[in-house]
């Protein structure tokens, strides 16, 4: 166990230097110069360009830049934005708030609706409601974000009125559209997901065994089959979940909301190199972490994987 | 048997369910939309009336949400560059002097003023009885401090840092506590215009100093509106500031503004600023998609107020040191060939209006003879094309000479040109042109300039006057520092030179229009329409103007109960 831990622990790191490395390069690698965005297209001289690279360290080797970037980074200064002149973490740390209330709400909408449509259409194996779930989540796998987006608020703000088009802050009437459209295909993948699993558990033998000991169909769903099935349902959740937080970008753009998604699109089109290296490397560090306590638990709940 | 069909229902239903929600009236969307800054100086004043719609409410009060496009990246009028900020910083901050929309000087946080007979001295004599929003009397230093302020290091680059380095600024010196004067190196007769523009806006000499290098995240003025919070990619509040009784001469009220707060909402996507504003969550838009604009007025749900900016109108300055547009006569030949009616009625909805001329329409100093000199007349595009040798030999549409294709190299970031750009390479190609349109980012395009890889550079410059020229086509900016043309002649430097620096209104006038001809004679610049400002406003909506520089003046405006 411990030596998995220690293995696992380590790939990750080596993951966060390849992402740190490849972010780090890719941006330096596409043409056009940063000085240039800041200053913009009217009068600028080349002394004024020449000044402007001293003092944002461009003129260093690359592995100076980076070096210096990594050692900072460590110390959780991620630079200042060129354009704002505000520190990236604290833009970062501002507008995690609003991205996590999404994806988490985003969550409990998938595992909710996914998670009853899914364990339904297992009950009811092969009748029509069956297939009306089924047909029903290949379309929500199916429907673009955006797309589902729009159809939302069209319904829900313009023609209901119900809830705003124009999202702000974490209150579950300002969370409601977003967290269905990010949510509604997460809840298909999540419907197939207990299904099968479901399915699957429903026709081993123990299962068979309790019927036939007479045991009430509530105790044997409840009780023996639905905790089965939810073993690689739990483990599927920790994937989701960064999913969900890389997903956000298109929501939020939608909704005009808060968030490290909406962040890291304005952050490319200014040529923000310190917020686009802090959101990507941010990003990446939580969907690193995500998936090494994904596996620990997995492991923990699951011991034939520790001894291989 | 009853489950297949159950099944085969349940499909149809289906389908059925989705082609009901395909066939609604979806809003017509443009996914990302908006890019971030806009690589222009922001607009100043104009000659313009302005849209003066119903007289307003006496009722005071209300919020005001309005949907803008782009985030500011600071509130520091010293530090400021973009249109977006402007905007705000109006409302938070006054100048020395209020510049009415007709262009006309009235005082502002100076009583009067003196300049002295080479235009590089100006003396204000303040008003006395003006407070900052943190409680600090105005006096003579926060004058000094906001000045000196902004030619610090402490801002790298910004709209008022140019103006006052452009005219070679000395000091600002404290006579006393309510006199203050203002040196330059040069004669800068526009200054006083200047002195009322958003980017020589006054701070608090207190705040400046409490804040330091977050001061943009915390400005305290004198405006007419208080700085509340800033929300990043959400939404800034500013709020009515109760002590206010200095506005300007020219509002149609005085004392505080009519309105208790004003939510700016930052919402980059045109589609998403539209459906807000359809459902009421905003009572302003700004910049709507001009169909879907023109589509809510004729349904009575929205006015559209629209402004046609002075200064420089959207133009393609054209290389005049690379073939092929080394021949005057090419150049010559692409005014000829686009059709500046058809391009601002297809593209813009008329909203846009038509340009001829590298000034537009409603600019001081504008020169009629400049822009009637072409009008689209294909035929003669072809004629002159021929005469310089240029001709289809090959049948494929695009003329060549010596072997050579009649290509032109446009470098460009699409985000600036795409409601035009297609439209307008159609009509060089009808003319016989191959244009090679390079896609890329503002940096790299800048890049691509400033290797001189380039035919045409998309350029537009909002100013009062026609005062860009000088930037744009005096020869001491060719090769890289603005003066994209490359351009030598010295009766255009003469004139750009003494109308900067001339104090007589009408020599300047003779000057800038001696200039306007030159250039549009030797065909330096394609030009193409006048860039505008819009903004949706809801029926509730009362007393909507524009200031001179072409942004709602919130002060007047009040919402009906």
């Amino acid at each position: 166990m411990f030596n998995y831990l220690v293995r696992r622990i380590f790939t990750s790191i080596l993951v966060l230097f390849g992402v740190s490395v490849l972010v780090f390069s890719v941006i330096h690698l596409v043409p056009g110069d940063v000085t240039m965005a800041i200053l913009g297209r009217q009068k600028v001289t080349a002394e004024k360009v020449a000044a402007l690279r001293e003092q944002l360290g461009l003129n260093d080797p690359l592995y100076v830049q980076y070096g210096r970037y990594v050692s900072k980074a460590l110390r959780g200064d991620l630079g200042n934005s060129i354009r704002t002149n505000q520190p990236v973490a604290e833009s970062i740390a501002g507008q995690m708030p609003s991205t996590f209330a999404l994806a988490m709400s985003a969550l409990v909408v998938a595992l909710s609706i996914g998670g009853l449509l899914g364990l339904l259409a297992a009950l009811r194996h092969g009748t029509w409601f069956d297939t009306l779930i089924m047909s029903l989540s290949v379309s929500g796998l199916s429907i673009p974000t955006f797309w589902m987006g729009l159809l939302l608020i069209l319904l829900f703000s313009v023609k209901l009125g119900m809830f705003p088009s124009i999202s702000n802050g974490s209150s579950p009437a300002q969370l409601f559209l977003p967290a269905l459209t990010l949510g509604l295909p997460e809840a298909a993948v999540t419907a197939r997901m207990v299904r099968a699993s479901m399915l699957d558990v429903l026709n081993k033998e123990y299962i068979i065994t309790a019927r036939a000991k007479g045991l009430p169909q509530r105790l044997v769903i409840f009780k023996h089959a639905l905790r089965n099935a939810m073993i690689p349902v739990v483990t599927f959740i920790g994937l989701q979940m960064a999913y969900l937080l890389g997903g956000a970008t298109i929501v939020e753009t939608m909704f005009a909301r808060q968030g490290i998604g909406r962040l890291a699109v304005q952050a490319i089109y200014n040529r923000d190199y310190p917020m686009v290296q802090g959101v990507v490397l941010v990003t990446a560090a939580i969907y690193v972490l995500i998936n090494t306590l994904t596996d620990i638990t997995y492991v923990m709940l699951n011991p034939k994987i520790r001894l291989k | 048997m009853k489950n297949a069909l159950l099944k085969t229902l349940s499909v149809t239903l289906l389908i059925g369910l989705l082609l009901t929600a395909c066939g609604g009236s979806a809003p017509a969307t443009k996914p990302a939309e908006q890019p971030t800054t806009a690589a222009t100086e922001a607009p100043a004043s104009a000659t313009e009336a302005p849209a003066a719609t119903e007289a307003p409410a006496a009722a005071s009060g209300g919020t005001l949400t309005l949907g803008v496009a782009i985030e500011p990246e600071t509130l520091d009028p010293g530090d400021a560059v973009f249109v977006q900020e402007q905007f705000i910083l109006m409302n938070l901050f006054d100048s020395l002097l209020s510049v009415a929309p007709d262009g006309s000087l009235h005082p502002g946080l100076a009583e009067s003023w003196e300049p002295n007979a080479e235009f590089s001295e100006f003396t204000f004599k303040l008003r006395q009885d003006v407070t900052f929003h943190d409680d600090t009397p105005f006096k003579a230093d926060a004058v000094k401090a906001s000045f000196d302020h902004i030619v610090s290091d402490a801002v790298l680059e910004s709209g008022g840092k140019s103006l006052l380095q452009d005219h070679k600024y000395v000091e600002t010196v404290v006579v006393d506590d309510y006199t203050v004067t203002i040196k330059f190196g040069d004669s800068y007769p526009l200054f006083l215009r200047d002195a009322g523009r958003q980017w020589l806006g006054i701070s608090s000499p207190t705040a400046l100093e409490k804040s330091g290098a977050d001061y943009g995240r915390n400005p305290v003025g004198t405006g007419p509106f208080k700085f509340v919070e800033w929300t990043a990619q959400s939404q800034i509040v500013i709020e009515r500031n109760p002590d206010y009784k200095w506005g300007p001469e020219f509002a149609t009220h005085q004392g505080p503004a009519l309105l208790d707060q004003v939510v700016f909402r930052i919402l980059p996507e045109a589609a998403t600023r539209l459906t807000a504003f359809e459902t009421g969550e905003i009572l302003i838009a700004s910049e709507p998609p001009a169909l879907d604009a023109v589509a809510m007025v004729e349904a009575g749900k929205a006015s559209l107020q629209n402004f046609a900016q002075p200064g420089i109108p959207a133009i393609l300055m054209i290389n005049t040191t690379k073939a092929p547009t080394d021949d005057i006569n090419v150049r010559k030949a692409m005014i000829l060939a686009v059709n500046q009616d058809e391009l601002a009625k297809t593209a813009f909805q008329s909203l846009g209006l038509p340009a001829y001329s590298v000034v537009s329409p409603s600019t001081w100093g504008y020169d009629e003879k400049a822009a009637e000199m072409y009008r689209y007349n294909l035929e003669e595009a072809k004629s002159l094309l021929e005469k310089s040798g240029w001709v289809d030999s090959n049948g494929d549409g695009i003329r060549e000479k010596n072997g050579e294709k009649l290509t032109i190299d446009w470098p460009d970031n699409p985000a600036w040109s795409e409601a035009f750009n297609e439209l307008l390479m159609g009509y060089l190609k009808e003319a016989g042109f191959d244009v090679n349109y390079r896609s890329m980012d503002d940096g790299a395009a800048y890049e691509e300039l400033l290797a001189g890889n380039y035919t045409l550079v998309y350029m537009y410059w909002t100013r009062p006057d026609p005062s860009p020229l000088r930037s744009l086509f005096h020869s001491e900016n060719n090769n890289g520092g603005g003066a994209w043309a490359n351009f030598v002649n010295a009766d255009l430097d003469t004139a750009l030179a003494d109308a900067s620096t001339n104090t007589d209104e009408n020599a300047r006038k003779a000057d800038y229009a001696k200039a306007q001809q030159v250039i549009m004679e030797n065909a330096l610049a394609l030009p193409m329409f006048t860039v505008n400002t819009s903004y949706l406003t809801a029926p509730a909506v009362q007393g909507f103007g524009f200031d001179l520089e072409g942004y709602p003046f919130l002060y007047d405006i009040s919402i009906a109960k």
